[in-house]
């Protein structure tokens, strides 16, 4: 067992922190939120000529064929630089799905996504219904053709996006799960923006009769149902490290603030319940990381992953809110404004989830497992 | 002992409770969190005024009723439920008036508590600075006496109340020579003096929630000092136990927490009410009873108040509670509604009128304003229990 970095981990990090310090400092991040498409298309292509799309994507897809926990860690130095972007979406998501389905087609889209000239984002989870149960579009046939009707919820960035990785289920009984890959701008296709407190561009994206053909589906029946598991499980640890990364500059910003803002006459941060504060800010934060970083290890181990993955995200849930919560008391009523950084941080670093209840299926998750 | 309320008491809860009801229903407002301090609505301060419910506890001579602490909680506790827009009138009928009462001349009173009864007098809070949080004593605003007025100077921060204030309560330094707590002088300006400006501050919410305040050599009528020159900061310290015992600090968020309840209740996860769900079923219990401890609190602190005595320990305590709570209420709702919880009102898919959003962020502040918590606790340790500062 050894936590630390290789050399070929720290420099990465180290590289992508100084690029992202140069190239997108909080102005920029203020800009990129503030803007239509809530991220820098000029960021995106540069972030692919330093190889970020395609650090995990196999050789044949145009990508580095580096591990999910390298992909992990540059994901965390993103976090940490707030940056908003569809990267862990399209990456951690869609482009590992698309590069490991063996078909050509899929390859060719991958290595788009690697050049940046593609964004492929995962439209995974459905409406609810009056039951409350998610309820994914429908696939029907019609003569040597496809029907997709129904809707999707929370795609990141759809409006912006090429592509969309669709789950679908078929009207037959029993009812066969499909990964499918559709245009945004495909006849039929609606995408309207969800108004969130998030970053990330959340929609929802409306499918009214979508003619499609055999070439869209990625993966149908019980490989469609696992890689759509297993791209939601990649998601959620990605964003786990992208949270971890953000809430280490909250850490770092609010020691600083401690250091330096005076009241009574000395620093705030000598005084002993803030002290205690910014350990426990520590000691969660240490936790999550750990616990995030284990479980993209064990992803790129091809170990079971289900219960790191759960806890991790369970975790995740309930530290977020309370380091968020403890940096906003160390840093007083200016961490309250818009002028000052941290509400950037307090907005992207929300936790891995997905619709109503997650702590619970989490919960679950665990016990099961 | 006794924890009943008066028929009489009863009597006004219900009529302050259908009134609120009507005009709801009316559409004359929409319940919102924290609308006792960014609700604005001057015709709505307006109708509760006529009704008598403003300076509800001051001399009939003045306006009021001769009523309790126990008795304005009440109609607080009503308006906060309905999230009604009472932000106008809330400073000044929560502490200004109770100042001028006890500080202030016989022309002050008569000039200023009849208007602030009849919902007319909006104030806002002149006391942090950039330097001067949680130490407040160490403010700089300076007000140098002249013969015909005071000469202010200086730059007030976290003031709420944007462009409806027409009065801050303004608390300056009129000694530079003696101990920093004992130079401090505490004034009712009007805000159309020239001389003053103000910028506007926008919070975590998006909300245009303070402003900063410039005093560029302001001559303020002598008129404007409230009791003796140099006693302020006790004015303050005695003022800020009774701001802080309000129910506001309890149930700013109410109608998240109604609307929380109501679509746990109503909504079906995965083919049962998402209140079945036993992880949600612990947690919203949780919040009930948490909520319950802190209105006893809330209204033991009234009930000190009535007795005659400031709730310096009392109205720490249940302040440390009530915006505790609010935060568990917030977080709770989050971890429930998930990604639906970060949804705006105005936003598709929105559930629980995309309060929970408002609260995540907004919540950040209540155990900062009115006296941090960190602070409050120190009162209570040294004040209360005798531990050594």
């Amino acid at each position: 067992m050894d936590v630390r970095l290789d050399e070929t981990q720290e420099m990465l990090k180290a590289s992508a922190r100084d690029f992202l310090a140069e190239s997108c400092p909080t102005s920029s991040v203020r800009e990129a939120r503030g803007g239509e498409e809530g991220f820098s298309r000029a960021l995106w292509k540069s972030m692919a000529e330093l190889g970020w799309q395609g650090l995990a994507l196999p050789e044949r897809a145009g990508g580095s064929d580096m591990a999910f926990l390298d992909l992990s860690l540059l994901v965390e130095e993103l976090g940490r630089a707030c940056v908003p972007s569809p990267f862990v979406e399209t990456i951690a998501g869609c482009a590992l799905t698309m590069a490991t389905s063996g078909r050509k087609e899929a390859d060719k889209l991958a290595m788009a996504i690697a050049a940046g000239d593609s964004i492929v984002v995962p439209a995974f989870h459905g409406a609810r219904d009056s039951q409350g149960f998610e309820s994914l579009p429908i696939l029907s046939r019609k003569g040597d053709a496809y029907v997709l009707q129904g809707t999707a919820m929370f795609v990141p960035y759809a409006a912006s996006a090429n592509l969309l990785l669709c789950a679908a289920r078929s009207a037959d009984t029993p009812q066969r799960d499909y990964l499918l890959v559709i245009p945004t701008d495909a006849e039929g296709v609606l995408c309207s923006p969800l108004i969130s407190m998030s970053d990330q561009r959340p929609h929802e994206v409306h499918y009214h009769s979508v003619t499609i053909y055999d070439d869209a589906i990625l993966y149908e029946g019980q490989a469609a149902t696992e890689a759509r598991q297993r791209a939601i499980r990649h998601i959620e640890v990605a964003r786990c490290c992208d949270v971890a990364g953000s809430l280490q500059w909250v850490l770092d910003d609010t020691v600083a603030y401690a250091k330096e803002r005076k009241q009574f006459g000395q620093p705030i941060g000598s005084f002993q319940s803030l002290q205690h504060y910014c350990a426990d800010m520590r000691i969660m934060l240490d936790g999550l990381r750990t616990a995030s970083y284990y479980a993209a290890w064990q992803i790129g181990e091809e170990c079971d992953a289900e219960r790191s993955i759960a806890v991790a995200c369970a975790y995740a849930h309930r530290v977020v809110p309370t380091i968020v919560g403890l940096a906003h008391q160390i840093h007083g009523a200016m961490g309250v404004t818009q002028e000052h950084d941290l509400h950037l941080y307090t907005t992207h670093a929300l936790a891995p989830s997905h619709g109503l209840a997650p702590m619970d299926e989490y919960r679950e998750l665990v016990l099961q497992s | 002992m006794e924890f009943g309320f008066t028929e009489e008491q009863e009597r006004l809860r219900q009529e302050v409770r259908t009134f609120l009801e009507e005009e709801w229903q009316q559409g004359l407002w929409k319940p919102q969190c924290d609308a006792w301090i960014q609700g604005f609505d001057p015709d709505f301060t307006r109708r509760v005024a006529q009704k008598g419910w403003l300076g509800l506890m001051w001399p009939a001579e003045y306006g009021g009723q001769d009523k309790g602490y126990v008795d304005r909680l009440i109609v607080t506790e009503e308006m906060l439920r309905f999230g009604a827009p009472a932000a106008c009138h809330w400073f000044a009928d929560r502490q200004i008036g109770g100042c001028i009462l006890q500080y202030g001349t016989d022309e002050q009173k008569k000039e200023l508590l009849p208007r602030i009864a009849r919902g007319e007098v909006f104030v806002g809070l002149g006391m942090s600075e950039p330097e001067a949080g949680s130490d407040l004593a160490s403010l700089k605003t300076r007000a140098d006496e002249l013969d015909d007025c005071f000469l202010i100077n200086g730059q007030k921060t976290w003031t709420s109340g944007g462009s409806y204030i027409n009065y801050i309560d303004l608390f300056a330094r009129t000694d530079m020579e003696v101990a920093k707590h004992k130079g401090i002088s505490e004034f009712l300006v009007p805000m159309d003096l020239p001389g003053i400006s103000r910028i506007p501050m926008i919070d975590i919410t998006g909300t245009e929630a303070w402003n900063d305040i410039f005093f560029d050599n302001v001559r303020v009528p002598k008129d404007c000092l409230i009791g003796e020159r140099g006693k302020g900061f006790y004015h303050v310290v005695e003022e800020l136990a009774y701001e802080r015992g309000g129910m506001e600090r309890l149930m700013g968020n109410y109608p998240l927490y109604e609307s929380l309840l109501r679509f746990v209740e109503q909504s079906y996860h995965q083919g049962a009410p998402l209140l079945s769900v036993p992880g949600i079923r612990t947690q919203v219990a949780d919040l009930e009873i948490e909520f319950e401890v802190g209105r006893l609190l809330m209204y033991r602190a009234a009930a000190v108040m009535d007795e005659g005595r400031p709730p310096t320990i009392e109205a720490s305590i249940s302040k440390i509670y009530g915006t505790t709570f609010e935060q568990l209420l917030a977080a709770t709702a989050v971890e429930i509604l998930g990604t639906y919880g970060h949804l705006w009102e105005t936003s598709p898919q929105s559930v629980v009128d995309g309060l929970a959003a408002h609260s995540y962020l907004a919540s950040r502040g209540y155990s900062l304003q009115a006296g941090s918590t960190e602070v409050l606790k120190n009162v209570i340790a040294t004040r209360g229990l005798g531990l050594a500062s």
